[in-house]
């Protein structure tokens, strides 16, 4: 193991924080919803787990129940953006706001106590003999493996399935979608009631294996930046993945690359320049509809 | 109940608010016929059809589908009773593929599976002339393509009675041969057909009944083989008012407008208006006459100053205004009237005073602040003139009905004494007595010295006022008549892009 494989190896768990989260909001966002409480709900998933995992010593359990909390704030943000037609932007910044309040008071005890089980790395046998990458991708933990396996079933889903078709039906055109049959309040609950348990799992994650201990805010924007890691991947899973383990690298190779006296900060800044960058590209129309941009995002339905 | 009968409407009445769309109406279909309801805009055509599609209940009547008494709840209700409805706006998601729509329709597939849905639709490309490219997004379609698309989701749900809504007014003269092709087809094969129109000839063509609507009530149901135009008209219209006449027969004076081999692009960045070249003079009617989509918009825009021509000279007033923007071109006296300017040319969350002074807003200003008391007396005097009806002067404009946006936004347009007036499909959507009170408006400020341009896709009507008329097709113009010159079947071949 050299200094590269070590960096890629740790960038990959730095990526796979977001990567749950983005993908969870890929799945909203296809379907019409943006969901702006991630912050928040990967904070609420954070001290759940954490909390759970002093209090039982399970990591299964602790990742269940943080995904299961998860989705409660999912089908609260629905509940008002979908059912009652709510303004999604102010929902979920309220949202965000409700549940990092919630995490805060709930983690009061837990502030400066030791971990009592971490998610442990897990050899892949033969994969994980492989030169190089052997190392980097199958001597990880369990949730990055899970992220190898939903991010394609994800894509699969949305792309390959009748299920995924009425999925960007309801985002892109939702009444167009009724038309051929299709639930769209149904679709947009589950998709953002999953989403939002996926922002649970990337807080399980979180303090069950990446920091394993408790502060308040310990997300550190992590879930804003899932937001903007959507936009950079535009809407597709796949590239989610390659967008993510670009933001974890970069993330990781700033403490690299401070030995080599770069300035960290600036360096800090290079993935939200890619994602400004993304965001202009996306904006221009015909760019849009090449990646299928949702075009009802944000838009209840039915509208006024 | 005779089984041949697919529908069987009974004295279906609906009312809105204050309005009342159906009253006692009734309507029969039966099995593999094409029967077209033939009316007005605003004769109650979709709303009766939307009653059997389940869209809205109606406040009396009872539908029988198939020979059995129904009350069709909602469209999904209709599409397991085999009716399909193909609205005017098509339902389709533009960035799904045709293959993902058809997919969606279809009970048997779960997974995109290229094979299985081309054997899916086989037969309707082979059997119905439907054929479409699959794997095409429906944004990259023409408007022809996606009316295919819509057809092959009704079928594809097992729909055996179809409503077509306005199919052909998007459509270009090729487009509607082929969709008529199609609908012979299915008729042939026991499908019943439902063609919503208000084009005589169309109907006429295609149609093997013809049940004509007016003002909500049904007038007639007469085989199409016995028709003609000239009944089906007198049918539909009713006793007219006379029509306003172009009377005025002095000389036009001097060229208000001059545009010179004008190149324009559309939105996509294809040319849309080809090196057009022609003149409005004072005291004119310059009528542009065309299927919708042959550049009429963008002309009129480049006109208007909103889009800057790509080549080419406008001179307004004798000076070049290519790239002056509205405001400055209004100042020099141009009004404009766009494509449904009930949408287009208001704000619907302003009030009716406040839309009223939009185009000269800043008229109304003392230092800098909106006048209120000069606002209010304005907006008075248009309502009283132009026979506005509104609430009041401070209700938000979204509450007034179409026609009376319509209005509002002419009195606003001709308020201000204009030079030039461009006027595009200003009376589309409206009724038969606002359209003639229109043209009536139009007539009067020629008479006043102002120039015209009219775009319009009505040829009754650009020959009723017009004093000059040119053919636009595919951007560029075909034919220049002056009114005694003109002549339906030239002005209508040209239009269908026939040279002569």
């Amino acid at each position: 193991m050299n200094d590269l494989e070590l960096l890629a190896h740790e960038s990959i768990a730095a990526g796979t924080v977001l990567l749950y989260a983005t993908l969870g909001e890929i799945l909203a966002e296809r379907s019409g919803v943006l969901n702006l409480g991630l912050e928040g709900i990967m904070m609420l998933g954070a001290i759940t787990a954490f909390a759970l995992s002093i209090t039982t010593g399970s990591v299964v359990l602790s990742i269940l129940v943080a995904f299961a909390v998860g989705c409660l704030a999912g089908l609260l943000h629905s509940a008002v953006c979908v059912s009652m037609r709510g303004n999604q932007v102010v929902s979920g910044l309220a949202l965000a706001m409700l549940c990092a309040g919630i995490s805060s008071v709930l983690g009061r005890n837990y502030v400066g106590v030791p971990p009592r089980t971490i998610l442990s790395a897990v050899k892949v046998p033969i994969l994980s003999e492989i030169p190089c990458l052997g190392y980097i991708l199958f001597q990880q933990n369990i949730l990055v493996y899970l992220a190898y396996i939903v991010a394609p079933l994800l894509w699969f889903i949305l792309f390959k399935t009748k299920i995924g078709v009425a999925i960007r039906a309801c985002g892109d055109d939702p009444l167009s979608a009724e038309s051929m049959g299709i639930n769209v309040h149904l679709y947009r609950y589950l998709c953002t009631v999953l989403g939002g348990g996926f922002a649970g799992i990337s807080g399980a994650y979180l303090t069950l294996s990446y920091t394993p201990f408790w502060v308040e805010n310990i997300t550190a924007g992590r879930g804003w930046i899932s937001l903007a890691l959507v936009i950079l991947s535009t809407w597709s899973p796949l590239r989610a993945v390659l967008a993510c383990y670009f933001f974890g690298f970069c993330e990781i190779s700033q403490y690299w690359l401070q030995t080599l006296k770069l300035n960290p900060y600036l360096l800090g800044t290079i993935p939200y320049l890619a994602t400004i960058a993304a965001i202009s590209v996306v904006s221009v129309e015909k760019i849009r509809k090449l990646v299928g941009a949702p075009r009802a995002l944000g838009k209840p339905y039915p509208e006024d | 109940m005779e089984e041949s009968y697919a529908v069987l409407m009974k004295n279906i009445t609906k009312k809105f608010s204050s309005t009342v769309a159906n009253y006692r109406v009734d309507f029969d279909l039966r099995k593999g016929e094409i029967h077209a309801l033939l009316g007005e805009n605003g004769a109650g055509k979709t709303t009766l059809m939307r009653i059997l599609y389940g869209e809205i209940q109606p406040d009396e009547g009872e539908i029988f589908v198939w020979g059995k008494k129904t009350v069709v709840k909602s469209p999904s209700h209709a599409l397991r009773l085999g009716i399909s409805m193909v609205h005017q706006h098509f339902r389709l998601v533009d960035s799904l593929t045709v293959a993902e729509h058809l997919a969606l329709c279809s009970s048997e597939v779960r997974f995109l599976s290229k094979r299985k849905i081309e054997n899916l639709v086989a037969e309707y490309f082979k059997e119905y002339y439907l054929k479409v490219d699959l794997d095409a997004h429906i944004w990259q379609l023409s408007a022809g393509e996606k009316q295919k698309v819509e057809i092959l989701k009704a079928l594809i749900r097992g729909a055996r009675i179809l409503v077509l809504d306005e199919p052909t007014s998007s459509l270009t003269p090729l487009e509607v041969k082929d969709l008529f092709r199609v609908l012979h087809k299915l008729r042939n094969r026991g499908y019943a057909i439902v063609f919503i129109s208000h084009k005589l000839g169309e109907v006429l063509e295609i149609s093997d009944r013809i049940t004509i609507l007016r003002k909500g009530k049904k007038v007639a149901t007469i085989p199409a083989s016995e028709a003609d135009p000239v009944t089906l008209a007198k049918l539909m219209v009713g006793d007219l008012p006379s029509p306003a006449k172009n009377t005025h027969t002095s000389p036009p004076g001097g060229e208000v407008l001059q545009v010179k081999s004008l190149y324009v692009k559309n939105d996509r960045g294809g040319i849309a208006v080809r090196g057009v070249s022609f003149s409005v003079r004072k005291g004119e009617i310059f009528g542009v006459i065309g299927v919708a989509g042959n550049g009429q918009r963008e002309l009129a825009e480049a006109i208007a100053g909103l889009r800057k021509p790509v080549k080419g000279e406008i001179f307004f007033r004798g000076i070049l205004v290519n790239g002056s923007g509205p405001r400055e071109l209004a100042r020099r006296g141009l009004a404009y009237i766009p494509e449904e300017s009930f949408k287009t040319a208001v704000l619907p969350e302003l009030t009716v005073a406040e839309n009223s002074i939009l185009r000269y807003y800043w008229r109304f200003t003392e230092k800098g602040f909106i006048k209120k008391t000069l606002v209010e007396k304005w907006a008075k005097s248009l309502i009283k003139e132009f026979d506005i009806l509104a609430e009041g002067l401070h209700v938000k404009a979204k509450s007034l009905s179409g026609g009376n946006l319509q209005k509002l936004v002419i009195a606003r347009e001709l308020s201000s004494k204009p030079e030039l007036l461009v006027a595009v499909n200003p009376t589309a959507g409206l009724d038969i007595s606002a359209s003639q009170r229109t043209r009536e408006k139009l007539l009067e400020i020629k008479a006043q010295g102002s120039g015209v341009l009219l775009f319009t896709e009505d040829i009754d009507e650009a020959l009723q006022i017009c004093d000059r008329i040119a053919v636009i097709f595919k951007g560029s113009f075909k034919g220049l008549f002056s009114r005694e010159e003109a002549d339906v079947n030239k002005i209508s071949l040209l239009m269908a892009g026939v040279d002569l």
